[in-house]
């Protein structure tokens, strides 16, 4: 017979709420943890925002390790899920994927937090120079414009 | 939008050298990652494997492009262009099929005997210096054949290789495993299992990792490991290999997995199909190997390796269950790169007509050539 599955309440600092199975938590180290230690039906979460618990949620609850009865996971699946993640970043602004990484690394999910800083490593490769990267990630620079150029010269190189 | 610093990290940690030199200009801290060990560390197990690729006139990177997508493209990079990489890539190199090109700790090497006694060790996307980024192992009038470079438990840096003796009694040449110490140049000849050419194996096809060198060798039909321990400057064997050979042309192929363990690629010299073996674990000091395979490919579409092996090295990684293998192809015998999974095959020959090419993976990486002091 089947257990019935657990469920779980998350609450973001702005205080909205999502239920969740259990299984979808356990993706988060720090919410195993929490669940664990702290049996209480509903959790808050005051570093995170509703919208980007949100798209915790979503992650989590696509990435959930499904186990099938006597069987491998089929490799079809992993390219459904490497689509779905492709989709999942496509859509999202770059001050949305920072919140996501900072919510990831706090509820320490290893795989969000590797998809966010590579969707973020992607755009800084493409960017042409210091420039675009500055303007692009909204980074001021702390270099007088001798050493800036300094530095310019000894890469030169570097530019294609 | 601000990240914390170590978040920022963990971003420019994946972005490709050539990126982070473009951009040491963006300010002050991106510059100085370039000397944090620690980031260089982390950015070089996170690094996506190239293929250095060097032949009689040119120095190449192959990169692959969205190598788990569905269209996979090569990317050719002149190494020439970089500053570092420049001074061994303008060697005029009398292509000897001897010739190999290693990676080793996120830096290359590549030996230049015969006709020059001498080898390079460098970082290929640093720039030029300072402090200078090539090192130049000169062997002067000694005829060493370099096998690798490795490093002792204290770090003290040494090469492994053979000299080509007569034995006057019989007037027969044999090979004569040595160490070579680079701080005071000095040979030492190492004691070997009583076979005439008992490394032959470890000059074109051995791999360095945790600062040993490994190869696949035999003995009476079983394939083993051997390998060079530079601490206690021993041949050793170090485990047996998963599988064996049902032929005698099956194709057996060694490379470092995710810089800590190793992968086993077997080819079947009838049907062509691969098995990949992983270790599970990191290669530590005495602990016993495991081996699980980590995954098949029925396909027939591939080369012959062992057809491959006669007009220069095989070199492989695998990226998810997607493989990248470089080796020449079987009718021109030029080089190619042969991306292949399960739903997918894709040939790219590497130039029209490049013979006795040598290369190998290596994991770009900013690491500096600050370990082999004068």
């Amino acid at each position: 017979m089947e257990n019935e599955k657990k469920m779980i309440t998350l609450k973001s600092s702005d205080d909205v709420t999502f239920e969740v199975e259990e299984a979808v938590v356990l993706e988060s180290q720090f919410l195993s943890h929490l669940v664990q230690d702290c049996p209480a039906p509903e959790h808050k979460i005051k570093e995170v925002t509703g919208k980007i618990l949100s798209k915790v949620v979503e992650y989590c609850e696509k990435h959930v390790v499904v186990v099938v009865d006597g069987g491998d996971s089929s490799s079809s699946s992993g390219d459904d899920l490497k689509k779905w993640d492709d989709k999942f970043i496509k859509e999202m602004d770059l001050s949305t994927v920072y919140d996501l990484i900072a919510a990831a690394n706090y509820l320490n999910i290893q795989a969000l937090l590797d998809l966010m800083c590579q969707r973020v490593a992607d755009v800084i490769t493409a960017c042409k120079d210091h420039k675009e990267i500055r303007e692009t990630l909204g980074i001021v620079s702390d270099y007088t414009a001798e050493e800036e150029a300094e530095v310019l010269k000894e890469n030169e190189w570097a530019f294609d | 939008m601000v990240l914390p610093w170590d978040l920022e990290e963990e971003i420019l940690s994946r972005v490709p050298p050539l990126s982070l030199a473009r951009f040491r200009s963006v300010c002050k801290r991106w510059n100085g990652l370039f000397n944090e060990s620690k980031f260089i560390k982390c950015h070089l197990a996170r690094a996506r494997p190239q293929i250095i690729f060097l032949s009689k006139s040119n120095m190449y990177s192959i990169e692959i492009n969205d190598l788990a997508g569905v269209d996979p493209a090569v990317k050719l990079r002149d190494l020439a262009s970089l500053p570092s990489s420049c001074e061994i890539a303008h060697q005029e190199i009398d292509f000897d099929p001897t010739r190999t090109i290693k990676s080793f700790d996120g830096l290359l090497f590549c030996n230049f005997w015969p006709p020059e006694s001498r080898a390079a060790l460098w970082s290929p996307w640093l720039s030029s210096g300072p402090p200078p980024q090539v090192k130049w192992i000169e062997f002067g009038d000694a005829k060493f054949h370099v096998s690798g470079i490795g490093y002792d438990k204290n770090k003290v840096y040494k090469m492994f290789g053979s000299f080509i003796c007569l034995r006057q009694v019989h007037n027969n040449y044999h090979q004569r495993a040595a160490v070579y110490h680079c701080s005071s140049q000095v040979f030492k000849f190492v004691d070997t299992p009583g076979e005439d050419w008992p490394i032959r194996e470890a000059h074109r096809y051995s791999v360095s990792l945790n600062g040993n060198l490994y190869w696949i060798t035999s003995n009476v039909g079983k394939h083993f490991i051997r390998s060079f321990d530079f601490s206690k400057e021993i041949l050793k064997p170090f485990c047996l290999l998963p599988c064996h050979k049902n032929d005698s042309r099956d194709e057996l192929v060694l490379e470092v997995f995710k810089g800590e363990g190793f992968s086993l690629l077997k080819q079947c010299y009838v049907t062509r199909k691969i098995e990949i073996w992983v270790t599970n674990k990191k290669i530590g000091e005495e602990e016993g190997v495991v081996w699980i395979i980590y995954m098949t490919l029925p396909t027939t579409n591939l080369p012959s390796l062992f057809n491959s092996r006669l007009s220069g090295t095989i070199s492989y990684f695998f990226y998810g269950k997607t493989i990248v293998i470089c080796c020449g192809d079987n009718e021109t015998g030029a080089a190619c790169i042969y991306i292949v999974r399960s739903d997918l095959f894709k040939k790219f020959p590497i130039g029209s007509a490049i013979y006795h090419s040598c290369h190998c993976v290596y994991a770009p990486s900013l690491t500096p050539l600050h370990m082999i002091s004068d």
